[in-house]
């Protein structure tokens, strides 16, 4: 547990991806609203009365 | 008492307001440290009342005792879920957010006013939430957890949860502005693990919450006819967003505690950061996707969504867990054999600190939610096996298993951390403390298990307060399940005495318990400090005790799932 945050000159990727915190956050805001709510709400919607 | 209640709020700290943690080594700021205390003993007394709830809910399912009438038996039961799933767990949640930003950053909370704003609004919204509930009267019922429409809640109700959600909101700023700033200051580092944990916790918070606003904001539109009608699958789809959400947040920030506490109370290394951060991430894109669980048997939702929701993607979610489930031992193991204390397979195990309450409550989390609450919700999360836990009584005892165990001991765990080195307070009763974990985890671990029984082999319904002995209207008899309940019942009171005595051990510290001194918190130190290098690198460390106890693990995962499809083929046997 290290107790201040590490500098990573010359990063492997995947470190750097990780490092982009907020993208992150965002990439996965969108993913669960499209794949989750946005999905399931259109079948919903969608469904009709017989 | 007052001078003595104000005292808990102050330290020693320098000219700066920093003061250097004996036990962590962190350089903790007034302002931080003030806070956690804060929201902690906010989330102690919600547990408080929810427990008191809890000992009349379960002494109602327990039909031998019969407590409650079923027309009160709802009120109690909404108490019981919103303090102890709601407010217990976002208190202590906005503290480990603290704990995770500031504290470990070394850094001061910015924002000290909207921390205090969010604590207000949230303690003045629970009391509202509390106060609406407790004065329900027809023709408005009782919301349970879900406040489900058309079911007639009062809009106070759906009002002051909106608030409290905003509140959490509020509170949760401070330390989103902290991250924001220290990656403004260094955009190209890396975050220790632990605030990672915490971010990726309060990122699903965001989700949890935007979706909890979505539902009673529909739902109090409704009741205050802005408009005619709600949707029932509209409102059900938007609130498990919150209501299976906010129980991903307590998975999340309770994994982020521990990572901590193993770290200091067990001397645990992070094998690999890449593979815990990996997991991490997986939560962050998965974790939420739980929530669709509870619609696998709505109408309108197609098969493709609940599978791909709760299968495929949820799956994501599944292996993060898994993966934690071996990191955490993993590090446990390679921390202690690194010092010289893991002879064989399991001597880094039974060497280990168990006297210390810490430990115990943290260790116990893990393998009861592991065991327990993970692999039931992998179950249920197939759409198959689901029907036979759907409603059931199983399905509470899943949560329990998830929430009252895992987290619930895990946040135990953090208590009594905090008293010892924030509040610097010994423990009123070494021998009390150290009983609690074993107390609690044992009982509630048999209470759970025996509402999931009732639930599988018998069909129990949930939320219903006389099924065993009266089924109105009905010739179905589900007394075979009785001997469930008895034992049921025996633990479940057990378990509440747990939670008594670990709220007395917890409070009568604070109030009574001897200041801390120079060096007497060394005992909450692993063996050789905190941090002792052995002189090769992690990989270098055997990791066999762990594999095997995953193997363990996987045996009973496997056992488990082949169990509920047989279960299933045996469906219309159940109760006969």
């Amino acid at each position: 547990m290290p107790e201040t945050a590490t500098d990573t000159d010359s990063a492997p990727f995947m470190q750097r991806l990780y490092n982009r915190i907020w993208l992150l956050a965002a990439a996965a805001f969108v993913f669960f609203l499209l794949s989750y709510v946005g999905w399931g709400l259109l079948d919903i919607l969608a469904a009709t009365p017989r | 008492m007052l001078a003595r209640i104000t005292d808990l709020f102050e330290n020693d700290y320098g000219p700066d307001g920093f003061r250097t943690c004996s036990v962590t080594g962190l350089d903790i700021h007034r302002s931080a440290e003030k806070y956690v205390k804060l929201f902690g003993l906010t989330a102690v007394i919600a547990l408080v009342v929810g427990g008191i709830f809890a000992f009349n809910v379960a002494m109602t399912r327990w039909e031998l005792v019969g407590l409650l009438e079923p027309s009160s038996y709802y009120t109690h039961l909404s108490m019981h879920a919103w303090n102890l799933l709601i407010f217990w767990m976002v208190f202590m949640e906005i503290a480990i957010l603290y704990v995770g930003g500031p504290m470990i950053l070394g850094r001061r909370l910015p924002w000290t006013k909207v921390a205090a704003a969010g604590w207000v609004t949230m303690v003045v919204s629970a009391i509202g939430v509390n106060y609406s509930i407790w004065t329900t009267e027809a023709p408005n019922q009782a919301p349970l957890l879900t406040a489900y429409v058309p079911l007639p809640v009062s809009s106070l109700f759906y009002g002051m949860a909106i608030l409290f959600l905003v509140g959490a909101t509020i509170a949760a700023l401070p330390f989103f502005v902290t991250i924001w700033k220290e990656k403004r200051g260094r955009p190209e580092a890396t975050l220790p693990l632990i605030a990672f944990g915490a971010f990726v916790t309060g990122i699903i918070a965001v989700e949890a919450i935007l979706g909890g606003i979505a539902a009673f904001g529909y739902a109090l539109a409704w009741r205050l006819e802005f408009i005619a009608t709600a949707d029932a699958g509209v409102y059900r789809h938007l609130y498990w967003i919150v209501g299976h959400g906010t129980q991903q947040i307590n998975l999340v920030a309770m994994i982020t505690v521990w990572y901590f506490l193993t770290h200091v109370v067990g001397g645990a290394v992070v094998v690999s950061e890449k593979v815990s951060r990996s997991a991490f991430i997986l939560y962050l894109f998965f974790i939420n996707m739980g929530a669709a669980h509870h619609l696998l048997v709505d109408p309108g939702i197609s098969a493709n969504w609940r599978i791909w929701n709760t299968s495929y993607a949820f799956y994501g979610a599944a292996f993060a867990s898994m993966i934690h489930a071996f990191a955490i031992p993993a590090g446990i193991e390679v921390g202690r054999r690194r010092r010289g204390l893991g002879g064989g397979l399991f001597g880094w195990l039974t060497s280990a600190p168990w006297k210390n309450p810490i430990f115990a409550a943290i260790t116990f989390s893990v393998i009861l939610f592991g065991f327990l609450g993970g692999i039931t919700g992998v179950v249920m999360g197939q759409m198959q096996v689901n029907m036979t836990w759907h409603n059931t009584f199983a399905a509470v005892g899943h949560f329990h298993a998830t929430v009252a165990l895992g987290t619930t001991l895990a946040f135990m765990g953090l208590v009594f951390f905090v008293v010892r080195t924030m509040f610097q307070r010994q423990f009123v009763s070494g021998f009390l403390a150290m009983l609690t974990p074993y107390a609690y985890a044992g009982a509630m671990g048999i209470a759970t298990i025996m509402m999931m029984y009732a639930g599988i082999l018998y069909g129990v319904p949930r939320r219903t307060a006389e099924v065993v002995r009266n089924i109105p209207g009905s010739d179905f008899s589900l007394a075979a399940a009785t001997p469930l309940f008895a034992v049921f019942g025996i633990f479940a009171v057990l378990a509440i005495l747990g939670g008594v005595c670990f709220v007395a051990v917890a409070v009568g510290s604070l109030l009574f318990g001897d200041r801390i001194n120079e060096g007497d918190n060394d005992d909450l130190l692993p063996e050789g400090g905190l941090r002792s290098d052995g002189g090769k690198p992690v990989h270098a460390y055997d990791m066999r005790g762990t594999f095997t106890l995953c193997l363990v693990f996987m045996a009973v995962f496997v056992a488990s799932y082949v169990l509920n499809w047989y279960l299933l083929t045996e469906l219309w046997a159940i109760g006969l």
